[in-house]
């Protein structure tokens, strides 16, 4: 669909330019549009699943139809033929919550992608939202399950929906099995080779800061830093942020009666903001390589769907 | 189809690895319980090797793949659907003459013997045959060998009929004695009846 | 609802609507019911209502705000259900068009002071729709997962019949739960420990023999605690009895009725103790498995049940038994651990106060009553596929509201067959790849197919779940004078174990018939008070009535029956219904995505009418000689079946379809008795018989073991044995063939019991191994005995009488993907499926013109009859009869049958009565309407007092339009009498057992047993029925009394359907005598619905006029006879 629709130049508004809606063109449009979403609703509580059209041929019942079908994630007929009016939506939709994927936000990828499902009407695009629900199980299973629980599958949900996706491309496909399997595979291995399982940990410690829980946070900075020990020794100024953030959970142990006023002013100041980029930068370090990208690699890898996509080396 | 020719290829095609039920099976038409029965064939228990271990043909289009993964967790059983070749495996796949003495010591010979007492006998006496005969090992209460189930008793009667001693009739619901080996015939009467 | 109970509603009403605006700004407890009507525009936040009392009076405007609010109201409660749960079930009555006013049960309300000074009533706590019911098992369900809920209860999703699934728990539970309920009633009556020691081992003992084949379900290699346990408690449940009762007298109600009109719940709770002496009621539920088990929040302690015990406490308190306590006694192990309510971890958890009427205790209740009611009837989704995906995104079923703190922590999952099914996102288990957005997914054609069904056994259930409802606030006598369905006013006479017989002085007149479920109680109570006791009718007399009964009932006092209606198998149809859509969806192997009608299994297809049926082929079978052309033809086409095939075999009367049935089952017996060897994961059998009727399975069975007796020892009846059973079609039950009754019967149980029980278990696993034909009912597709089988070849018996749904249970067995072959045996000819009368069939959109229905085709349509429409060369149609002598076939074949039925031999031709009869060495009588032609019609158009009673009972929910023609019945006593009493008196009743009397209504029927009573005791063994209970049966004489005889030529709904005409005088093999009012039947009085039917009617008579010409019928006029 080419930039040629038409875009008001300027002189629509009332007063000096300005574009103000009409109260009342407002209200009548939407009580055509709500007319619409109520016929549709009535049919389809009682079983139908009927297609909007426009009752009469003018602009606004036209407009309205369309509006309905969009919102109500129906198909809109337009001179005989069946329109899906959403699919643009459900695409950028699909896209913004694989890209909530990417970044580990769960929440907003499953919110996102039920609005994808619900617009979505060509069979490739549908099947791609329930490829992307299956990869959002993946990623919860892999980012909020702890490492190697035999109980735990986070690729099971991918791996079978695979071979009944039978409109995706191949490749897109199969990428996306063989990226299950990376995120599980990484995920068990990091249960017993502690460098990915500190690259897991602080995944954790940066999807908990985003969503702003900083004693979650300082909790799994500590089990970092303990699961390190023998590596972080010797710097002061580390340990001083670590006893800071000891002091707020050694405040909950205290014991009856025992009050430290100086245990509580080390808690006032513990901040895990510091304490995280201290200890990215003691265990890159220790470990000579960059911990923050050994935590990407939990990352789920979107497919690009352009030819250009290098071939992956296994 | 499951005459002693076409067992002596099979065995001689297993030799020394792993067979699986699912891969030889539909291609040989020969019931490995029978096999088994046999004791041409041992079933592995234990220790079953995933099908990645023997280089089995079907790999990755075989439906039961699942089954033998290192971690699945499926809840159908494992045992008794792969085998190795046992020693009178090997004799037969030298000479396929052996299996009518096989088959007379199978424990079904008796079975199918007793049947056909009257030269003559449908098919229903004999699967009826076959179901006191559990019933028996039930009400004896042990758990001893598992109990032959009528498939295993079909290949026999399949595997007997390539051997001479039987005769399929009428729409393969009855079954006629012919020469049913010395230690099998019935004490009285002679075994051919009009 | 009409004076009486109403008009005291309606008073309570206006008095607490009163007193509410006396104190503004109060919340006020009321419990009264009212009327509701939206007002205005619907808005979830706030909702204007119009409330008026039950007798329809105005009350005024009142409102409910979100969160329990009202004007001036200091805070609001989060996660208040009332009203977006009200707001769900509004908006979906709007969507349906029910402009009836809603009911609810206000139990909290406030005069609230508007800005404006106005007072506005707004309403706090309520019950929507009280005359709905919902059983304490729901609320439970509810509480666990709602969406639980949606999925089993309105969905229908059920387990898969082809994965074994193990029920050994159950059966324990059964067990104990017997065993202590007779223990209990026996130490109460006679306070002896070793006699109620006997009861109790007899209760345990009775259940394993019934449910034997559950038993046999785990392979287990020695004896299990579901065997063990129900032995060793036995000690530990006397000593407690004896502890607890010792030198106590009090009266125990045992599994009696509980119903609160009020708050729309019922349930049986286990046990009542009523001390004698006064003390308050002791209301005790027993749990024998910990899987639903509460967490209690100190002390970590796991304690099953609660929710079921606090409702039916909440039910007692709402008959006024304040001061009623509740008991969970749960059995662990060998020991009993009676744990009182307030201890419960349910009660702690929630820090409910259950001394004083705790408003949590009232929202825990009503939430689970008020999402279970919007949730189970569908008003939280209708059919939209969209709200019906959405509803699955989260099981706390978020949009209606509800406390998280009010539902169980975590949804148990384990238990839900949704989860399994892959149906439910949530089930975290499950290995196979889920049915994302399953509804919108479905092909149109498919989902559109399972909404018109589903919608009309929703509309059914929706009856049943009002009786209650109905029985309780509806006057004795007009449930007694115009709906027929109460008896009042009668006393016990005597009581012998259960069965109990009333008698009263006045003639009973009522629609209460045989085996119908019925409802005691005492008069000075209503109906569903703990007093009540369930039951099933044995006989109804003139002036007394036989009940089995639940439980004893007291000697004293005057008693009234109610009637509960028949039984009720919506669910297990449902089921089939939805395990079609779910199945047909998973075998697609297509996931994710829109599917095409044409991308499902083909079997699917064929049902749905998007591929032709393939027409029957030819195959070699094996040598038949009892059977004609036509049969062997059929046969030969059963086995030419490929997988995914359909065939159709129409039956007509008499065309020995049983026994084509069982050569099709030994034909496939055959066929595949050496293919497979039972083992998991796929333990595929030959061959599956299900039929309507348990009389039909039993027929098929017989017809089995007479024909092929080889094949005994492979056929197995599932279920267990039935009163009715012939006995050695019971000897082919699983339990049976294992010898249960004998072993079981005098084992010593207290001994060895489990062992014994454990040998039978595995000689009953072993037959089952070894079978190969099974033969069952539709409704028992879920049955132990068939769960993990699937079948080659899958036959339904009278396909022409099952619903279409009921009909897709058999699909439930065929292999994964529908890889099987499936007959319908049957003849849309006769009697349609049984279907409540007050269904209005939903319109039928135009697209079903594929599916082969047509406009007022509803649920009455048996798939038999759609497919037939569908696929006519799928049909193949049996013509050679071997009942009927040749003028009677020739009139059932020129009227119903287009002339191709014809006698199979020419001894059949040739029947007739006298010479049946000189078989004996008698004849019969010279010079009467016997000694004629075999056909007779006797006219009373012309006789003036043949006219009928008119319908009685018209009024109330289902109107039996129960007519009877006192002039018509005298006429069948004269003729009967004539034809016995010409015969010596031994050989009358021999005679009499051949003969048949029909005629469509109960209370005809009825007249005419007491006139042929009154004419020769010897005539009692005639056999007088409805066309419904005559079905498949069949006699040498058929004497059919019509009844309709009026001006208006009014033939009632039973006769609108020309099928019962034909099944009625197709059952007479020598002699056919019609009695009735030809004028009626063939007048056009201008109805359309009975045009078809007076068109068969006018060819019947005309017929009748044909075979007169040819001098093998006669017609004579009703005043010529005595």
């Amino acid at each position: 669909m080419g930039r040629s629709c038409a875009i008001e130049r300027g002189n629509g508004g009332q007063h000096s330019g300005e574009h103000l809606a009409d109260p009342g063109a407002t209200g009548s449009f939407l009580s055509l549009v709500s007319r619409y979403r109520d016929s549709v609703g009535q049919r389809r509580f009682v079983g139908e699943d009927p297609v909007v059209h426009p009752l009469r041929d003018a602009p606004e019942e036209i407009a309205a139809a369309a509006i309905a079908a969009e919102r109500l994630g129906g198909l809109l007929r337009l001179d005989g033929k069946a329109i899906s009016p959403a699919e643009d939506l459900a695409v950028a939709e699909l896209d913004a919550g694989l890209r909530a994927l990417a970044n580990w936000d769960v929440r907003l990828a499953r919110w996102r992608l039920a609005i994808a499902a619900e617009h979505a009407h060509l069979p490739e695009q549908q099947q791609r939202v329930s490829l992307a629900q299956a990869l959002a199980q993946t990623v919860r299973d892999v980012l909020y399950e702890y490492p190697g629980q035999s109980r735990v599958k986070p690729e099971a949900p991918v791996v079978a929906l695979g071979p009944t996706l039978d409109r995706l491309p191949k490749e897109e496909l199969d990428f996306y099995v063989e990226e299950a399997k990376r995120l599980a595979g990484l995920w068990r291995q990091a249960k017993e080779d502690v460098l990915l399982w500190t690259g897991w940990a602080l995944t954790r410690v940066r999807t908990i800061l985003r969503d702003g829980e900083p004693d979650a946070a300082l909790a799994w900075l500590l089990r970092i830093y303990r699961r390190n020990r023998d590596r972080l020794t010797g710097d002061d100024y580390l340990e001083r942020l670590v006893r800071r953030a000891e002091a707020t959970f050694r405040l909950l142990l205290l014991a009856e009666g025992e009050d430290d006023a100086e245990l509580r002013k080390l808690a006032e100041d513990a901040s895990p903001h510091d304490l995280l980029v201290t200890t990215v930068a003691m265990l890159s370090q220790a470990w000579d390589t960059d911990v923050v990208q050994v935590s990407n690699r939990f990352a789920l890898v979107l497919y690009q769907r352009t030819e250009l996509n290098p071939e992956r080396s296994s | 189809m499951a005459d002693p020719q076409q067992i002596q290829r099979l065995l001689i095609e297993i030799g020394e690895d792993v067979a699986c039920r699912h891969y030889h099976e539909p291609r040989a038409g020969v019931d490995f319980n029978l096999l088994a029965g046999l004791g041409l064939l041992t079933p592995i228990n234990t220790r079953i090797p995933p099908c990645e271990a023997h280089g089995c043909p079907l790999l990755g289009q075989c439906e039961h793949e699942a089954d033998f993964a290192p971690d699945s967790n499926t809840r159908t059983p494992r045992s008794n659907r792969k085998f190795r070749r046992a020693p009178k495996g090997a004799d037969v796949a030298a000479d396929a003459a052996l299996l009518d003495r096989l088959a007379s010591e199978h424990r079904l010979a008796a079975l199918v013997a007793g049947a056909l007492r009257g030269g003559k006998a449908s098919v229903f006496t004999l699967a009826q045959a076959l179901l006191e005969a559990d019933l028996a090992q039930v009400e004896a209460g042990g758990e001893t060998a598992p109990a032959v189930r009528r498939r295993e008793l079909g290949a026999f009667l399949r595997l007997v009929e390539a051997l001479g001693w039987v005769q399929f009739e009428d729409g393969g619901l009855t079954l006629r004695a012919l020469r049913l080996p010395e230690p099998l015939m019935p004490p009285a009467g002679p075994s051919e009846t009009a | 609802m009409i004076g009486g109970a109403t008009t005291w509603a309606s008073q309570e009403a206006e008095r607490a609507w009163q007193e509410l605006h006396q104190e503004p700004g109060k919340p006020k407890w009321l419990d009264v019911p009212i009327l509701v009507r939206p007002v205005g525009e619907l808005r979830s936040g706030r909702i204007v209502l119009e409330a008026l009392t039950e007798d329809r009076q105005l009350l005024g405007t009142c409102a409910v705000f979100n969160g329990e609010w009202y004007p001036g109201c200091p805070g609001s409660t989060p996660y208040s259900h009332y009203a977006p749960t009200l707001y769900r079930v509004l908006l979906a009555r709007q969507r349906r068009e029910e402009n009836e006013p809603l009911r609810l049960q206000v139990l909290k309300a406030v005069a609230a002071q508007t800005r404006s000074g106005r007072l506005l009533p707004v309403l706090l706590k309520f019950i929507i729709a009280p005359e709905h019911t919902l059983t304490g098992a729901q609320l439970e369900q509810v509480y666990g997962c709602p969406l639980q809920v949606f999925y089993t209860r309105f969905v229908g999703v059920s387990y898969d019949v082809l994965r074994p699934r193990d029920g050994g728990g159950d059966v324990r539970g059964r067990a104990i739960h017997e065993g202590y309920r007779r223990a209990a009633a026996e130490f109460v009556a006679s306070g002896d420990l070793e006699r109620a020691r006997a009861e109790y081992l007899e209760g345990v003992r009775r259940i394993w023999i019934e449910w034997l084949t559950t038993l046999c379900l785990k392979i287990s290699a020695r004896p299990i605690m579901d065997h063990t346990q129900p032995l060793q408690v036995v000690d530990e449940i006397l000593s407690y009895c004896s502890q607890r009762w010792e030198g106590q007298s009090l009266r125990l109600y045992l599994e009696r009725l509980f119903y609160a009109p009020s708050r729309g719940i019922s349930g049986r709770a286990d046990r009542v103790e009523e001390p004698l002496g006064g003390g308050p009621l002791r209301l005790v539920e027993i749990k024998t498995h910990g899987i639903d088990a509460e967490q209690d929040p100190q002390t970590g302690e796991r304690h099953p049940g609660g929710l079921q015990a606090l409702a039916y406490r909440e039910i007692l308190h709402s008959f006024g038994e304040e001061s009623a306590e509740a008991v969970v006694e749960e059995i662990q192990g060998a020991r009993i651990k009676p744990l009182p309510l307030q201890a419960h971890p349910l009660v702690r958890r929630l820090r409910l106060d259950l001394s004083t009427r705790d408003e949590r205790v009232v929202d825990l209740i009503a939430q689970a009553r008020n999402i279970g009611y919007c949730v189970a009837t569908g008003l939280f989704t209708g059919y939209d596929r969209y709200l019906l995906d959405r509803a699955g995104d989260d099981w706390r079923l978020r949009e209606l509201g509800g406390s998280f703190e009010l539902l169980r922590p975590w949804p148990p999952c384990q238990i839900c067959p949704a989860q399994r099914r892959g149906v439910c996102v949530y089930g975290t288990r499950r290995a196979g790849p889920r049915l994302y957005s399953l509804f919108r997914y479905a092909p149109s054609r498919l989902f559109a197919y399972w909404a018109w069904f589903h919608r009309q056994l929703k509309a059914e259930e929706r009856a049943s779940r009002e009786l209650l409802f109905h029985l309780v606030t509806t006057p004795a006598e007009t449930l007694e004078q115009s709906e027929g369905i109460t008896i009042s006013r009668l006393r016990l006479a005597e009581q012998a174990g259960l069965v109990a017989v009333f008698t009263r002085d006045e003639r009973i007149e009522t629609r209460i018939r045989e085996d119908d479920r019925v409802l005691v109680t005492p008069e000075r109570r209503a109906p569903g008070q703990i007093f009540s006791v369930e039951g099933t009718v044995q006989t109804v007399g003139e002036r007394e009535i036989a009940l089995r009964l639940n439980d004893r009932v007291d000697p004293e006092g005057t008693y009234r029956v109610d009637l509960l209606g028949g039984y009720d198998m919506r669910q297990w149809q449902l089921e089939g219904l939805t395990d079609f859509l779910v199945s047909a969806m998973a075998s697609t192997g297509i996931r994710g995505r829109k599917v095409l009608v044409d991308e499902l299994p083909r079997l699917a297809r064929i049902l749905l009418g998007a591929e032709r049926a393939s027409p029957p082929g030819q195959a070699p079978a094996p040598p038949a000689p009892d059977l004609n052309a036509t049969q062997r033809r059929a046969l030969a086409a059963v086995l030419a079946m490929e997988p995914g095939d359909l065939l159709l075999i129409q039956g007509p009367p008499g065309t020995g379809k049983t026994s084509l049935i069982a050569h099709l089952a030994r034909a496939a017996l055959a066929r595949h008795l050496f293919d497979y060897d039972g083992r998991a994961p796929q333990d595929r059998r030959p061959v599956l018989v299900l039929t309507n009727t348990h009389r039909a399975a039993d027929e098929v069975v017989l017809k089995l073991l007479d024909r092929f007796p080889e094949v005994a020892p492979f056929v197995i009846r599932v279920g267990g044995r039935r009163a009715d059973m012939d006995e050695r079609v019971a000897r082919q039950t699983l339990a049976e063939r294992a010898g249960a009754r004998e072993v079981l019967g005098e084992a010593d149980l207290a001994g060895n019991g489990a062992a014994v029980l454990f040998r039978l278990i595995r000689r009953a696993q072993t037959y089952h191994d070894h079978a190969g034909i099974f033969v069952g009912t539709l409704g028992s597709a879920d049955a132990a005995e068939l769960r993990g089988l699937s079948f080659e070849l899958v036959i339904v018996d009278e396909a022409g009488q099952a619903t279409e749904p009921a009909m897709l249970q058999a699909l439930r067995h065929l292999p994964p993907g529908y890889a099987g072959r499936l007959v319908l045996v049957g003849d849309h000819r006769q009697l349609p499926p049984v279907v409540s009368d007050e269904l209005v069939p939903p319109p039928v959109p135009e697209a079903f013109r594929q599916l082969g229905l047509q406009a007022g085709d509803s649920l009455r349509t048996s798939a038999f009859e759609r497919l037939a429409r569908l696929y006519p060369h799928a049909l193949i149609t049996l013509t050679e009869q071997y009942r009927m002598n040749a003028p009677i076939c020739s009139l059932v074949s020129e009227t119903f049958y287009e002339g191709q039925l014809v006698p199979g031999t020419q001894e059949v031709a040739e029947r007739a009565l006298a010479g049946w009869l000189s078989r004996f060495g008698l004849s019969v009588p010279a010079s009467s309407v016997w000694s004629g032609p075999p056909v007779v019609l006797i006219t009373t158009e012309a006789d003036p007092d043949a006219r009928d009673s008119g319908a009685r009972f018209i009024a109330g929910r289902s109107p039996d339009e129960a007519r009877d023609n006192p002039r018509e019945a005298t006429i069948v006593a004269a003729l009967l009498g004539e034809l016995i009493g010409s015969l010596p008196p031994d050989w009358r009743a021999e005679v009499a057992r051949e003969i048949g009397v029909i005629s469509p209504y109960r209370r005809q029927n009825n007249r005419i047993r007491q006139e042929l009573l009154r004419r020769d005791p010897a005539l009692a063994a005639v056999r007088v029925d409805t066309v419904d209970r005559f079905q498949g049966g069949e006699r040498e004489v058929i004497v059919v009394s019509l009844v309709n005889s009026n001006d208006e030529a009014a033939i009632g709904r039973l006769h609108a359907d020309w099928r019962r005409m034909n099944v009625a005088i197709s059952r007479a093999r020598r002699a056919l005598v019609i009695v009735g009012d030809r004028s009626t039947f063939t007048h056009d009085p201008g109805r359309p619905e009975e045009d078809e039917a007076r068109r068969y009617y006018r060819a019947l008579f005309d017929g009748i006029e044909r075979l007169a010409r040819q001098g093998q019928a006669r017609v004579l006029d009703s005043r010529t006879l005595p």
